[in-house]
């Protein structure tokens, strides 16, 4: 041992220098470039995994909110169509009505006129009967000359013309 | 320097050099060439710890692939992230001084130096000797790996199962509870017992081991290139520069490596994991 350690210059006190540095170089190495560098890579490891995550949520976020646009817009075109059916049909059912009531009300006035009508032909009938028996009293009148009186005279004319 | 005088002479010494000393405590080249790797060390961690941001730049980039990439090697020996966080720091720092050590040792600074008077004759010591290429160096690593892997032991699987790894009272306490199983047990325990006798022998094997593959192969790499320079200088040492490199590189590869083998070892339960096991045959 003794002439292994003569050989070889062994000796304590550079073996403990030399553990002194190996302890300096783990202290400095670990505490300035080790620690440092993995704390930022675990960080930023963080950061990148974070941004993944987000991504695939705002893309997720993405679809449903296309899908719910879509929806509602079909919902909207179904609504509308179910709406301007309705109007339609309230259209059609109106114009039924307003048809319906024209028809009636022209009726009504061809039938007011007809009766209007009716009422003008007896009139002028009348004035004519009327007429006619003047024409006939004054015909008579001058035929007769006076013979009869004016009474007997209308009397027997308005007789005759009912006659008529 | 060398050709000087004709006493003054240089050859690779097994040991490195004394070039001066403070007190009775002598400052050997090996010694000061570990100053100037942890000197670069600090400076470059500094240098990291301020360019450290977010948006990493060039220089963090590099640290970090650098890192990724131990970190990776790291769980494939581990086989757990939680096991390689806790032994990074000490495994990486082991890997970057031995590297620094191995690679400043091969820089060719070998003209600058002292000669030094050793009783008759003068010697010239270069400045710059891989820190590596000193047993002391060597053997304080390795003893800091073997009591550093132990120690970890008994903090992940505790003071008596670490114990017991080597002297295996729980082996021969298991004579008594198991022999109503069957009389195996009478031959097991006592070659389980032995076994961790060995296990034992085999800790300060594991310092012999670490320490002279270390330093063999960094101080071999020195003879080599002094032997490659006599040779034929200037030319025929540049393919065995690279190859040195590369040798550097590769010893603190395999030093942290084994390191790392170690500690996770030494935070596995054996016998836990055979009990288990009997467990699960004789379910």
């Amino acid at each position: 041992m003794e002439q292994f350690a003569a050989t070889f210059h062994i000796d304590w006190q550079i073996i403990l220098a030399q553990a002194i540095n190996f302890a300096v170089v783990v202290f400095v190495l670990y505490r300035f470039a080790i620690k440092p560098l993995k704390k930022n890579l675990d960080e930023r490891k963080g950061v990148i995994e974070q941004g993944l995550t987000d991504a695939k949520a705002h893309r997720e976020l993405l679809a449903t909110a296309k899908h719910d646009y879509e929806k509602v817009l079909s919902d909207a075109r179904t609504e509308a169509d179910k709406i301007m059916k309705e109007v339609k049909k309230d259209a059609e059912k109106r114009r039924g009505e307003l048809l319906e009531q024209a028809q009636k009300e022209a009726l009504a006035l061809t039938q007011s006129a007809k009766k209007d009508l009716e009422a003008e032909k007896i009139k002028m009938l009348t004035d004519a009967k009327r007429e006619l028996a003047d024409m006939v009293i004054t015909a008579t009148g001058k035929v007769l000359g006076g013979a009869v009186t004016k009474e007997i005279d209308t009397k027997l004319v308005e007789d005759a013309v009912k006659h008529i | 320097m060398e050709t000087a005088t004709s006493t003054i002479t240089h050859e690779s010494t097994l040991f490195a050099e004394p070039i001066g000393h403070i007190g009775a405590f002598h400052i050997t080249n090996a010694l000061l060439t570990s100053w100037i790797a942890v000197g670069l060390i600090v400076i470059i961690s500094i240098l990291v710890r301020i360019s450290v941001k977010r948006i990493p730049g060039k220089l963090q980039s590099i640290f970090e692939i650098i890192l990724e990439g131990a970190y990776d090697l790291c769980d494939q020996v581990t086989g757990s992230r939680r096991t390689t966080e806790k032994v990074f720091p000490l495994v990486i720092s082991i890997f970057f001084f031995v590297l620094f050590n191995n690679w400043i040792g091969i820089l060719p600074l070998g003209g600058l130096g002292v000669v030094v008077n050793e009783g008759t004759h003068s010697m010239f010591a270069p400045f710059v000797r891989s820190g590596t290429a000193d047993i002391n160096t060597t053997i304080a690593l390795a003893v800091i790996a073997v009591i550093g892997s132990n120690l970890f032991g008994i903090v992940s699987i505790g003071a008596w199962n670490t114990f017991n790894k080597y002297v295996n009272l729980k082996a021969l306490g298991g004579i008594f509870t198991k022999i109503r199983k069957g009389p195996s047990v009478l031959l097991v325990a006592p070659i389980t017992f032995f076994v961790g006798l060995l296990e034992l022998v085999g800790e300060g094997a594991k310092i012999a081991s670490l320490s002279f593959r270390l330093f063999g192969n960094v101080f071999a790499g020195e003879v080599l290139l002094a032997s490659m320079a006599a040779i034929f200088a200037y030319v025929l040492p540049v393919p065995f520069l690279f190859l040195e490199i590369f040798v550097g590189l590769i010893q603190a590869l395999i030093f942290s490596m084994l390191t790392l083998v170690y500690f996770t070892i030494a935070s596995q339960d054996h016998n836990h994991d055979e009990s288990s096991h009997a467990q699960v045959a004789h379910g």
